[in-house]
């Protein structure tokens, strides 16, 4: 049917000037439909924020929420919630006599549980829609401030390595982050990219004392110069000899493992570092 | 007397064609010392390079720490701009180069030296020089190829042994390897009955193809070269015409480098600022993954990875798959050919890439072709939308 994605958490006025922030906004210049979509984790929806989805006007979406003239001569809002709260999320856009079709998750995908998309060939994809949920895409966004070190460390590690391979001598932690959200890292809001910064610095810290302390050492006097932490590279058998490289690369996949297994242990013992620059766990 | 000029560099190989060509009619082989033309698709990893850069790409790809110990090469600049002359010696092999840097990014070089020797000192340089690789023709490229010039032959080249999933001493075991060489008029045919349910369509991967083409047979039907196309751009040639040999290196090429220009701007995971006119506007996500089908599950997914993703030949993918769900593995790979990230969502049914925006196309199609020769040869490659990308 043509959809693609509009728009991700876009703040936008509705028709009486007050604000709605969708999940997503997709749209079909092919059926000249848009759809709204509203994710609810909870068991209920709430009456004014239902409300004022319901001020949404086409009007609305093309000048405030940019979706092209041909996309929306018609729309709906939609809510979606999960399958164990079917019984309670209809209720108030029920009580409220809202049109918007409310839809759930099952196990196999998802399903319409109440009123009807009015563009019908799309409400028709919902009837059931088939959903392996086990296989969906999950490496748009790999990280965000909630993921794990040691998914930290999988896309950190890797970019240092590559780095390390084109003769990189010093990973500076702001470059990593810049290469790691790239074209995202300079317009997160500051304090994001904090959370972000420090996730990054523990696991740089936590490879240069462990798995990785043969290759990276954290420079502790480099800052004045770096404006941001940063990590030298000492022996770099991934820029030697050409013969030993792909040896090189072996040894790595083995300590990369390594490292991420320890990050995924709950009870892993962190690594100190000595003030001699040695490390204890 | 040096060549100096692509003209000259023409005549003298439109000359190694032709007595190739003779001997091989007449006496069905090569005198000592002759050889046939051979043309390799590079592709070079190298921006907006300039005719120095590239001289000087050209000089590092050469030179003893890439070449190895024991190696002497020269690289001499031309009268001709992007066009090079390297003489290469390695080891007990030694071979002379043309390079045609025209466009700077899919190179094309030829040599007239022994067959044996210069593969050997180029495969050398591809494999440790991140800047090239050899371009990558998966097989429905090379049957379009077939359709070029007067189909003459093929060659058939499966081997499942470098990713060993399976047990090859089952009973119900997959074909292990598949190699055969058919000339004729028939091979087509014998290719379609392979192709066949129920017979060898996993294990049935084209490898080279052997046309004669014609610049314009209308016009002049004793203009003609033999060529044969092989699946990792190495194209041998034969015949009357060094003119009909690069047209259709340049008609292969053409096709290849839409695809690979096609792959980098359509599925590119990249930001885009709004536009400065566009302050209002939010930051727009562009690019899609691409997949890769399997026309049989994976039968051990631990074993496949290890394969695919160790860091050695053929695939010189590395990275650590971790499990996402049961059956479901995420890698942050590294392409060891240009040292570029790239990430995999891998299930027993099919593989899902992520592309990095700066990442090259190539890496998607060496990986696809890679899969056709080494695993499954029905593997099929598609957008998002299931739409079939090659």
């Amino acid at each position: 049917m043509g959809y693609v994605p509009e728009a991700v958490e876009t703040t936008f006025a509705n028709s009486e000037n007050r604000p709605v922030v969708p999940d997503l906004i997709i749209a079909s210049a092919q059926i000249h439909h848009t759809v709204v979509l509203e994710w609810k984790s909870g068991a209920n929806t709430e009456a004014d924020q239902l409300q004022r989805y319901s001020r949404v006007v086409p009007a609305d979406l093309i000048a405030k929420a940019f979706v092209h003239v041909s996309k929306c001569a018609t729309h709906d809002v939609t809510i979606i919630g999960k399958g164990e709260h079917r019984a309670t999320l209809p209720i108030c856009v029920t009580n409220g006599g809202y049109i918007f079709p409310v839809m759930v998750t099952t196990a196999t995908g998802m399903e319409i549980i109440l009123n009807a998309f009015t563009n019908q060939p799309t409400d028709a994809v919902f009837r059931p829609l088939t959903v392996d949920w086990s296989k969906l895409p999950m490496s748009f966004f790999p990280l965000d401030a909630d993921s794990e070190l040691w998914e930290f460390a999988e896309v950190a590690m890797t970019i240092v390595l590559e780095e390390m391979a084109n003769g990189s001598t010093r990973i500076i932690q702001n470059d990593l982050g810049k290469k790691m959200f790239k074209g995202m890292w300079d317009r997160m809001q500051p304090e994001y990219r904090g959370q972000l910064k420090q996730k990054i610095q523990q696991v740089m810290d936590q490879a240069s004392r462990g798995q990785f302390s043969k290759h990276l050492q954290r420079n502790t006097t480099a800052r004045a110069v770096t404006q941001s932490p940063s990590w030298d590279v000492l022996d770099n058998p991934l820029n030697g000899a050409v013969d030993k490289r792909q040896k090189a690369w072996r040894a790595m996949l083995k300590k990369q493992q390594a490292f991420i297994e320890y990050l995924q242990d709950p009870n892993r013992q962190e690594y100190l570092r000595l003030d001699g620059g040695e490390s204890v766990r | 007397m040096p060549i100096q000029t692509r003209r000259e560099m023409a005549e003298r190989l439109e000359e190694v064609m032709s007595h190739a060509y003779t001997d091989l009619e007449e006496r069905q082989r090569l005198e000592a010392g002759t050889s046939l033309l051979k043309t390799y698709l590079l592709e070079a990893h190298s921006g907006n390079a300039g005719h120095r850069d590239i001289l000087g790409i050209l000089i590092a790809a050469f030179s003893p720490e890439m070449l190895g110990q024991h190696s002497r090469a020269n690289v001499h600049e031309t009268h001709e701009e992007f066009f090079y002359r390297i003489t290469a010696r390695w080891a007990t092999n030694n071979a002379e180069f043309y390079v045609d840097a025209s466009d700077r990014r899919f190179w094309v070089l030829h040599s007239a030296s022994n067959s044996r020797k210069a593969d050997k000192i180029l495969h050398r340089v591809i494999a440790n020089d991140t800047h090239l690789d050899s371009a990558w023709l998966p097989m429905q490229l090379l049957e379009r190829v077939a359709d070029m010039g007067i189909f003459k032959g093929l060659f058939l080249d499966y081997d499942h042994r470098f990713v060993p999933d399976v047990e090859f001493d089952a009973p119900d075991a997959p074909v292990e390897y598949l190699k055969m060489q058919l000339w004729g008029n028939r091979a087509r045919e014998v290719l379609r009955i392979l192709r066949q349910p129920n017979t060898f369509a996993d294990a049935t991967t084209l490898s080279k193809v052997k046309i004669k083409h014609y610049l314009d047979r209308d016009v002049d039907d004793d203009s003609f070269s033999l060529d044969e196309v092989k699946w990792d751009g190495k194209i041998t040639a034969r015949g009357t015409s060094f003119q009909s040999h690069i047209n259709l290196v340049n008609s292969i090429y053409r096709s290849y480098s839409e695809k690979v220009r096609g792959f980098e701007q359509r599925f590119s995971l990249r930001f885009e600022e709004p536009a400065a006119n566009q302050s209002h506007a939010h930051m727009a996500m562009d690019g899609e993954p691409l997949t890769i089908t399997f026309s049989r599950p994976i039968a051990d997914l631990k074993k496949f990875m290890a394969a695919i993703f160790g860091g050695t030949d053929p695939f010189r993918l590395w990275g650590v798959p971790v499990s996402v769900n049961q059956n479901y593995f995420r890698v942050t790979a590294v392409d060891l050919h240009v040292t570029n990230r790239i990430t995999f969502e891998i299930s027993p049914d099919f593989m899902r890439i992520y592309l990095p925006d700066g990442s090259c196309g190539n890496t998607i199609v060496r990986l696809y072709t890679n899969l056709q020769h080494y695993y499954d040869s029905q593997v099929i490659l598609t957008a998002g939308g299931g739409e079939t990308l090659f």
